[in-house]
Formats: structure tokens, sequence, C-alpha cells
């Protein structure tokens, strides 16, 4: 109401500068000019939830006929070591947003042709002579950015970079959640995509310049709670991938006692569906049950199953775990090929038809520091893992953590 | 001339599929575990895939020694020069 008789006066004349007027009138006393409250903006916090160090030794060995490192016409040598050292942040950047970065380095020996040959020409002889051709590193960084959209929508980013002596790798890729009833289920869609860009070697070691992969990876996935103790995964996954799909210096012996050039599609699609169960055990323990489903377009289909069981007393935790695998070789597979052949061939021994088995055992003991609910844990764990086509592999891993 | 429908039967992948979709939405369609009763299922314990770090070097160690990597929200093959 004041405000309108004073508009009204306003328009009317009777309120003014009593300077433009000539004579104080009515000489309302002027507001005071408006000052802006100082509005305090603070960064979100930085919070990190977990670091993790882990360590992991691989020792392989074995025979595949893709190998040249034996007779023309016999399998040769697979054998290798892998030190991977890991290193795991995981952070969280106000109530939205979760950063997780992990890194990882690959010692490798008697992995690949060294890369060094990059700059120099065409058809230059690897260097298979002297040591750093013996050994390869390869270094990973992953990065894994989540938004929490709503109170159920969450979406993310995935990015990565692979180096390695003859290759590089760029990946990324994003996805999304959302709860549904309660949290009782979760729906999952993914997407990513990886282009690798590496050198193309012959069988003597003479470089023919850079080759190209591509692969696109669509991901859906559903997680259900059954009962106050049961979960229940399922999920579908499909692959394609295009380019040159072999290593280039893969080898298949050939009749005449040579060996010739490994031949495969440029295409390849792969499915695989995949389900699990995790069911809580009342004295303190979980089990874990998968089973997983794979077939692609080279004509290799695989079954696998697997089982975990976990065991808490008091602080220390112990996981014992198995997994088989049987899969079909693809359509091309072979150990002796028409040396005049031009269709596609493989001897390596990982399109194969065989079984596979592993079993683990590991430890993890979690302490408590601080009265903030922090914790460190150690965990050591062991693998053997036995294929019946003549490998395997050892591995064992340490890991150092803090967390809250 | 009339032409004669032929049926094909469903492969098993799409038997599979279509089995993971109606499993889906059938659970989906009520809450069945209520907040208060989920104490077991937050347990670390419970987490389908265990400690990251060593689910990624088991993958890498399995992908790269079998043809049937990818599918398992992670994809298959690229990187370290493996099929």
């Amino acid at each position: 109401m004041r405000l309108s008789v004073v508009a009204a006066a306003a328009v009317l004349g009777f309120v003014g500068p009593p300077a433009a007027r000539g004579a104080p009138m009515i000489a309302a006393p002027a507001p005071p000019p408006p000052i802006d409250e100082p509005v305090i903006v603070h960064a979100p916090a930085y919070q990190i939830q977990l670091i993790a160090l882990r360590f992991t030794y691989f020792d392989q060995d074995g025979l595949g006929y893709q190998s040249a490192a034996g007779p023309a016409l016999g399998p040769g040598s697979e054998r290798t070591t892998v030190a991977e050292p890991q290193n795991e942040v995981v952070a969280t950047i106000g109530d939205r947003l979760t950063e997780r970065i992990v890194t990882s380095v690959d010692v490798v020996t008697a992995a690949s042709p060294n890369h060094k040959l990059y700059g120099l020409p065409v058809g230059t002889p690897v260097d298979t002579i002297s040591s750093p051709s013996r050994i390869n590193e390869a270094e990973q960084i992953d990065s894994d950015t989540t938004y929490a959209w709503s109170r159920t929508i969450n979406v993310g980013l995935h990015a990565d970079y692979h180096l390695e002596e003859p290759l590089e790798s760029w990946g990324l890729g994003m996805f999304a959640t959302r709860a549904f009833a309660d949290d009782n289920t979760v729906l999952a869609a993914s997407l990513f995509q990886i282009v690798d860009w590496f050198d193309d070697f012959n069988l003597d070691g003479k470089r023919y310049g850079r080759d190209v992969r591509t692969t696109t990876n669509i991901n859906l996935g559903v997680t259900q709670l059954l009962t106050p103790t049961t979960i229940v995964l399922g999920s579908y996954g499909f692959t394609t991938q295009g380019g040159t799909l072999t290593n280039t210096w893969n080898s298949v012996p050939l009749a005449d006692g040579t060996r010739g050039t490994e031949i495969v599609p440029r295409r390849r699609d792969r499915h695989a569906i995949s389900g699990r169960l995790v069911e809580w055990l009342p004295w303190q323990g979980s089990l874990r049950l998968g089973y997983r489903f794979y077939a692609d377009s080279w004509g290799s289909v695989a079954h696998t199953v697997d089982a975990n069981l976990s065991q808490r007393v008091g602080r220390l935790t112990l996981d014992l775990g198995a997994r088989y695998h049987r899969q079909s070789a693809v359509d091309f597979f072979g150990t002796v090929f028409d040396p005049a052949g031009t269709g596609f061939r493989t001897a390596d021994s990982d399109l194969a038809a065989f079984t596979a088995h592993a079993v683990s055992a590991g430890a993890r003991w979690d302490q408590p520091i601080g009265h903030r609910g922090h914790q460190i844990y150690f965990a050591l764990t062991g693998e053997r893992y036995v294929r019946s086509n003549d490998l395997y592999v050892d591995f064992v891993s340490g890991a150092l953590g803090w967390q809250q | 001339m009339k032409r004669a429908w032929t049926r094909r039967r469903p492969s098993t992948l799409t038997r599979l599929l279509t089995a993971l979709l109606v499993t889906a939405l059938l659970a989906g369609g009520c809450a069945l575990v209520p907040q208060n009763r989920r104490k077991h299922l937050a347990d670390p314990m419970m987490s389908p895939d265990g400690d990251l770090l060593l689910t990624a070097g088991r993958r890498k160690l399995y992908t790269s020694r079998e043809s049937a990597g990818g599918g398992d929200a992670a994809p298959a093959g690229g990187g370290c020069g493996c099929q």
C-alpha cells in the first residue's frame, strides 16, 4: 500500500528531488543505496576415500604352435614372466562427483619386438640381439568419473591410455546406472571405444609401418536384491572389432617345414552373457557363483563357471576360489597348413579348443586406525592357472591399502 | 501362389537374451528388501567383483590367454597386442 502511494505521488509530481522543485516540500529521506550481500562460495570438499598399492608377479610356461621358439613343425616356447605394480586412488569431490584413477606398469619378458624402430625406414630389421627387445614395459592409466545425477541415476565417463613398445591404445567410454524400486533393482549400460595403433612386423622382424585396430563394446546389465542375503546380477555384452586383428608376428607351421604368416579376418563380433549370484552365509561368510556364455563370429564358443568362498575370522578374511573354462577352436585353427594356401589360418594356442582350470587362495587383514573409521589393509593372493593345451601360469599378488 | 511361412527356431543366444530381459522386468517390479534389512548386503564380502585391482589383473590374465574375452562390462581385446 505504501509503495503504491509513493508511486502515485511521484507520477503526479509531489515527490521529487527538492533542488528540482526549488523548495523543500515533503522531503522524504532518500533510501540508502543497495548493498549486495556478500556471498561466500565454498569449493566442494575433496576427500580421498581409498589408496591402494598392489604388486603382482605372473610366471608363465608352456608351448604353443604360434611361437617360433621351437621346431618348425612343432610348438614353440611360451615362456614369459610379468611383473605388474598397480596403484588405485578413489576420491570424492563434493557430494556428487567420484573419481577413480588406476595406473599400472607391466614389465614383460619375451613380449614383442622393439618399438625403438619408430621413425626408421620401413623394412629396418628389428633388434633381436640386444636385451631391449627381450624385456618390454607397458604402462596404462585408467580414469573413471562418476556423477550422481539424482538419488537414483549415476552417469560417468571413462578414459584410458595404454603404451607399450610396439603399441599405443586410447580408450573412451560412458556409463550410466538407474535404480528402481527403492534401490532393489539397478539397471546399467555402458559404451566403450578403443583404438589401437601398433607396428606391423613380419616374421623376420622387418617393420612395415603402422596398423590400426578398433574395438567397440556395449554392455547392458541388471543387479537385483532378491533377499536380505542374496544378490543376483546378469549382463550382456557385445563387442565388434575391425582392422588388423593379429599381432602381426604370430606364425603358423607349414607342411614344407617352414613357417608362414598368421592370416585372420579383419572383423570379429563377440557376444557374452553372464550371470552371478552372491549369497551371505550365516557364519560371517559369503559365496559367489558365476556363469558366462560366449560366442563369436570366428566360430569360438565358450562356457565359464567360477566360485569363490569368503570367510571372516575377526579382522582376517580368507578367500578360496575356483574357475573352469571350456572353449572351442575358431573355424580356421590348425597346427600345419598348406604352403600355397591363402585362406584364413592361425596356430595360436589361445584360439584352440581347450579347457582351463584355476584355483586360488587369499587372505586379507583389516586394521582400524584412529577414531574416524579409517583402516589399512594387507592382502596376499596366489593362483594357479592350468590349460589343457600345455600352458600354465602361476601368479602371486600382494596389496597394501588405506580407506575410510 | 501363397507363400509358405517358415518358422525358425530361436538361437541359444536369443533365448538367453530373452530370459535376461524377462527376469529383469519381473524382478524390478516390486521392492523386495527394505532399506533396514540390507546390513549383510552392504558388507564388503558381498561385492560381486571383490578387490578391483585383483579383478583387473585376473581379467588381463584370462583375456590374453583365452579367445573368449569381453562382455563383462569391459571391452574385449584392445591393448597388449592381444586378440
